[in-house]
């Protein structure tokens, strides 16, 4: 891939050459930032994420799971009754059944971070520049070797204090 | 309060972010003399802690006839202090779940140190299970599998429903902690060469920071906090229900549940006092962590301190308005029995002293801070002491009578749990950044006013 990666000392600056990249059509603009900031996320079109999904289900089967198999190994033994206590007692089995499904959630929630992290930094490689994760802005424009001169002046006009092509 | 560090209150957002960066990274570059007390204190616990697991070692090879356990008193200063440990934990939990939950921002800057603490804590609480089973190799006997005759662990027993708590609890906090450092492993990175770019350049799991990396992040993190935040009511309830299911005078009461979630968040907080009050200056971070955090801390610590003392009251209070005997006795018993002696240190402890800290005075001494944090400390193991020991030395009938005192075997091996708990401790918050760089970068921005963007 063929782009621009300006570097901004602000993020005010980010947010206007966002604005111009939008205003110019080019798609597929990857913004950087030193911290989370939701006025540059939301500039950048990182909206949303699979990762709530991904916990709800785990959730979801780390509890059934817990209960089917708890049932399951008591079941082994269904003449196992103690002092006339009922053989699947709900109250116990649901502690053990909340306790597994807040883990299984959360090994999803971040098994699914890593994923969506992972495929977020694809096309970034080459891109990188390590003031981003100190104080600096950084934004990566994908574009043909012909406009790369045109994006470049348009983010130094924007407040870049570089840019290079990638 | 300025939620702002104050090394870079005044400074412009740009400077101020790689002023966090500077200063936290130079906690990882130590300096004598600081190296020096650092790592003398480390080869300290280290040694306590070796100590203790010299009698850990004798107690395996003698048997557990060296520990005060007699009939009736069967569980001592072991499952004590495993309760106090698991308690530890919790106000890690709280500090960076629970308040980054309510937008409380003061505590930014104390989240990485209670976060470390957390997992060090239930590290240092599940040892003492494994201790108190005396034939420590046959722990595995908790995890689900089928013993010869095809029958399985009983998740009716509320020990089962302790081990699955407490093992959960441990993943995902060790999760949640790994999970914010992530960006500050980037950082390190970045600035560092050698091996420890090489470390940390494995740790940060390829970081870049891109827009939708911190989407993903922020979305896995507010969920990590939420059901965390729900565990950590869930485990401590739990672990109180391993009183409260059997029916021992003085265990047997639906208070049980609350009563130990709030003594285990005022111990927490406390530890945390103990921990930072002396642990800002060695890790050179009293910049960050202020004296206006620690007055927090301390407030906190006064509305915990109220909350339990309500709680020794409707145990008191019920105990004699159900009208059980047995109940009673047991109440008159802690009061003015064999342990009346720790059981008034405990009220003293835990529902007087810390009425101190209503005066903002004591609230911004960090003497007074770390004296009562200690005090607190002491407080809430001895109410854990006396609830356990107490209960099971008076129960129903007079002829199972007894006492127990731990020997100093038992002394040993809880000092050296201690070592072993800041041991590790320090090892950890000494080898990482001390401070949420990103977090506390985030709270700068997210206060900076925006200069004419076009909507």
């Amino acid at each position: 891939m063929t782009g621009v990666m300006a570097i901004f000392e602000r993020r005010d600056d980010l947010l206007a050459a966002i604005a111009e990249t939008n205003a110019r059509r080019v798609r597929g603009a990857t913004a950087f930032a030193p911290a989370f900031d939701e006025r540059v996320l939301q500039a950048a079109g990182a909206t949303t994420s699979p990762v709530a999904s991904w916990t709800l289900a785990g959730g979801i089967a780390g509890a059934s799971s817990a209960l089917a198999f708890t049932v399951w190994t008591i079941r082994q033994w269904p003449t196992l009754i103690v002092s006339g206590k009922p053989l699947i007692a709900w109250p116990p089995l649901l502690i053990i059944a909340f306790e597994l499904m807040i883990l299984v959630a959360a090994a999803a929630a971040m098994i699914a971070f890593l994923a969506a992290a992972r495929r977020a930094r694809r096309g970034t490689r080459g891109a990188y520049d390590p003031s981003l994760s100190d104080a600096r802005f950084g934004l990566l424009i994908p574009c043909g070797p012909a406009r790369v001169a045109e994006i470049g002046e348009a983010m130094t006009t924007c407040g870049a204090v570089t840019w290079r092509v990638v | 309060m300025s939620d702002e560090p104050q090394a870079v209150r005044a400074l412009p957002v740009p400077a101020a972010m790689r002023r966090v960066t500077r200063d936290v990274l130079a906690t990882l570059e130590w300096r004598i003399p600081s190296w020096l007390a650092y790592w003398g204190a480390v080869g300290l616990c280290l040694f306590g802690w070796s100590i203790a697991a010299l009698v850990w070692a004798y107690q395996i090879y003698t048997g557990l006839h060296i520990t005060g356990l007699r009939h009736p008193v069967m569980w001592g200063a072991y499952i004590t202090s495993f309760v106090f440990w698991i308690g530890i934990a919790h106000s890690g939990t709280l500090i960076s779940a629970i308040l980054f939950l309510l937008r409380a921002h003061w505590r930014t800057t104390l989240a990485r140190a209670a976060e470390t603490m957390t997992i060090v804590a239930v590290m240092t609480a599940g040892i003492f299970p494994i201790l108190h089973l005396g034939r420590a190799w046959l722990f595995y006997w908790l995890v689900p599998y089928p013993n010869e005759r095809g029958l399985w662990v009983n998740f009716a027993s509320p020990l089962i429903w302790d081990a699955t708590a407490v093992g959960t609890y441990f993943v995902v906090s060790v999760l949640f902690w790994f999970l914010a450092l992530i960006p500050d492993f980037a950082v390190v990175r970045d600035h560092s060469r050698g091996w420890r770019r090489w470390i940390f350049e494995r740790l940060a799991l390829g970081w870049t920071g891109t827009a939708a990396e911190w989407r993903h992040f922020r979305t896995a993190y507010t969920l990590l906090a939420a059901l965390i935040a729900v565990l950590v009511v869930s485990v401590h309830s739990i672990v109180s229900w391993d009183f409260a299911v059997a029916v021992v005078p003085g265990w047997h009461s639906t208070i049980f549940a609350p009563y130990f979630v709030v003594g285990a968040i005022f111990s927490g907080l406390a530890m945390l006092l103990t921990l930072m009050v002396p642990g800002r200056f060695l890790l050179e971070i009293k910049d960050y962590v202020t004296i206006d955090h620690l007055e927090n801390v301390a407030k906190l610590l006064v509305a915990m301190s109220m909350l339990l003392t309500y709680s020794y009251g409707s145990e008191m209070f019920f105990a004699w308005y159900r009208g059980d005997p047995f109940e009673r006795a047991q109440w008159m018993y802690r009061a003015g029995g064999s342990y009346a002696g720790l059981f008034w240190l405990t009220l003293v402890c835990n529902s007087v002293a810390p009425l101190a800290f209503l005066s903002r005075r004591a609230r911004r001494n960090t003497t007074a801070l770390f004296a009562l944090s200690i005090v607190i400390n002491v407080g809430m193991w001895t109410e854990r002491f006396v609830i356990i020991v107490a209960s099971l030395a008076h129960e129903y009938d007079a002829y199972s009578w007894g006492a127990y005192r731990p020997t100093a075997f038992e002394w040993t091996i809880l000092v050296g749990s201690a070592a072993w708990f800041l041991f590790w401790f320090l090892l950890l918050i000494g080898h990482i950044p001390a401070v949420p760089m990103a977090e506390t970068k985030e709270r700068l921005l997210e206060t900076a006013p925006l200069e004419g963007v076009p909507a």
